[in-house]
């Protein structure tokens, strides 16, 4: 895997997620409505927007940045394992 | 139990990103705010019996279907008027080891029978505009931005009800916030229990939850997505993240086993038909604000 590949804007579709997997999908992904949904814009360039929700459910966008060693992915403060990424499917493990 | 809240307040309250760009007040009289409600909460509730808010709903439609009837409205009103009194049947769900922890918020929502100039009114307003859709900009409180404006949020609490984005069934402001904008937005396919609410939204608890952010209620997870945030509340456990859908028990994070997230608090992120309680410290934050900055409103 590469950085190209996990560039996109991905959401977080929890309704998927097993165990200790999260799954995202694509912007695009015609998700179920949702009381909120976070997310995160992964830019080639190593910058990031992370969507989150706010405390009165308003939506946040907070600037970041983001690298990718080997299949450990740096998101902001967090560290990830990536299982997989596809075009319509990415699949990260807290780690 | 939480750590001591004192010293995550000022952390916590750099999340307001869009208040403090538009009102650089808002910060301070938010931190202020939270030591008032400390102290409140610590003296005691200062209103005695139930408290009265009259209520006006602005529904502001494209299509007509988005016009909700009278009875959705009051539908919505009379789920309120369960929840906030700690009446509602579907409290038998909650976990036995919190069912002493279910408490009467002492609070009931009745439509407004007099408008801004003491006018009869039905408490309710329709709107037609010309957007398909808001966001969470607040323009549907503003009426060259294709909403309407609110009633004043000394005397009512506005709830506008239109369509909005995806993934999104409403928002609030917290007490302290500007006047122009107080209130709570509600999804009109998420509004009462009747016409056009829809599974799994279709219980009314949106504007539960969004009216407990008015009273000044923070996310049972503390907004943080990790374990360090904290509702400032001392009987809902420490949580991670929001919980999604319908959760089963026990769901533990943040080392708060055996029983885990108290998911089926109207401030987690659930399914309507899985959220049923506020705490009782709940209820104490939700009076302090009352007794504060909300002291002008109902009777
Ligand atoms: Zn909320």
């Amino acid at each position: 895997m590469n950085v190209k590949d996990l560039s996109g804007h991905w959401m977080h579709s929890h309704e998927e997620d097993r165990d200790d997997e999260l799954v995202f999908r694509p912007a695009s992904h015609q998700f179920p409505r949702a009381r909120g949904r976070t997310g995160f814009e992964l830019r080639p360039n190593g910058t990031l927007i992370e969507h989150g929700i706010g405390p009165t459910d308003q939506r946040t966008q907070t600037p970041g940045r983001w690298r990718l060693d080997g299949d450990t992915l740096k998101l902001g403060g967090q560290t990830m394992k990536v299982v997989s990424v596809a075009p319509d499917r990415l699949v990260l493990r807290k780690s | 139990m939480r750590k001591t809240p004192r010293r995550r307040t000022c952390g916590t309250m750099a999340v307001h990103h869009r208040l403090l760009e538009q009102d650089p007040g808002f910060r301070a009289r938010q931190m202020a705010l939270e030591h008032a409600t400390m102290r409140r909460m610590a003296a005691g509730a200062a209103r005695v019996g139930v408290t009265t808010i009259p209520v006006v709903v602005h529904v502001v439609y494209n299509t007509a279907s988005e016009n909700i009837s009278k009875a959705q409205i009051d539908s919505q009103i009379a789920v309120l008027n369960r929840d906030y009194r700690a009446t509602n049947p579907d409290k038998s769900k909650v976990p036995s080891v919190w069912k002493g922890f279910v408490a009467n918020v002492r609070v009931q929502f009745v439509l407004a029978t007099k408008d801004p100039n003491g006018k009869p009114t039905t408490g309710v307003t329709r709107t037609k505009t010309a957007r398909k859709s808001f966001s969470d900009d607040n323009g549907v409180k503003f009426a060259a931005r294709g909403g309407i404006a609110g009633w004043p949020s000394t005397r009512y609490l506005n709830i506008w009800v239109c369509s909005l984005g995806s993934d999104l069934l409403g928002y609030a402001q917290f007490p302290g916030g500007p006047k122009k904008t107080d209130g709570v937005v509600i999804l009109n396919t998420a509004f009462g229990t009747k016409g056009t609410a829809t599974k799994p939204f279709n219980l009314g608890r949106s504007a539960t939850h969004e009216i407990g952010h008015w009273l000044n209620l923070r996310h049972i997870w503390g907004d943080t997505e990790d374990c360090s945030g904290s509702d400032f509340v001392a009987d809902t456990p420490n949580a991670a993240g929001p919980n999604f859908g319908k959760p089963k028990f026990p769901h533990v994070s943040c080392s708060n086993g055996p029983n885990g997230d108290m998911f089926m608090n109207y401030m987690d992120y659930v399914d309507d038909d899985s959220m049923c309680m506020f705490t009782t410290q709940q209820v104490t934050r939700m009076q302090a604000a009352l007794d504060g900055a909300r002291s002008q409103i109902g009777t």
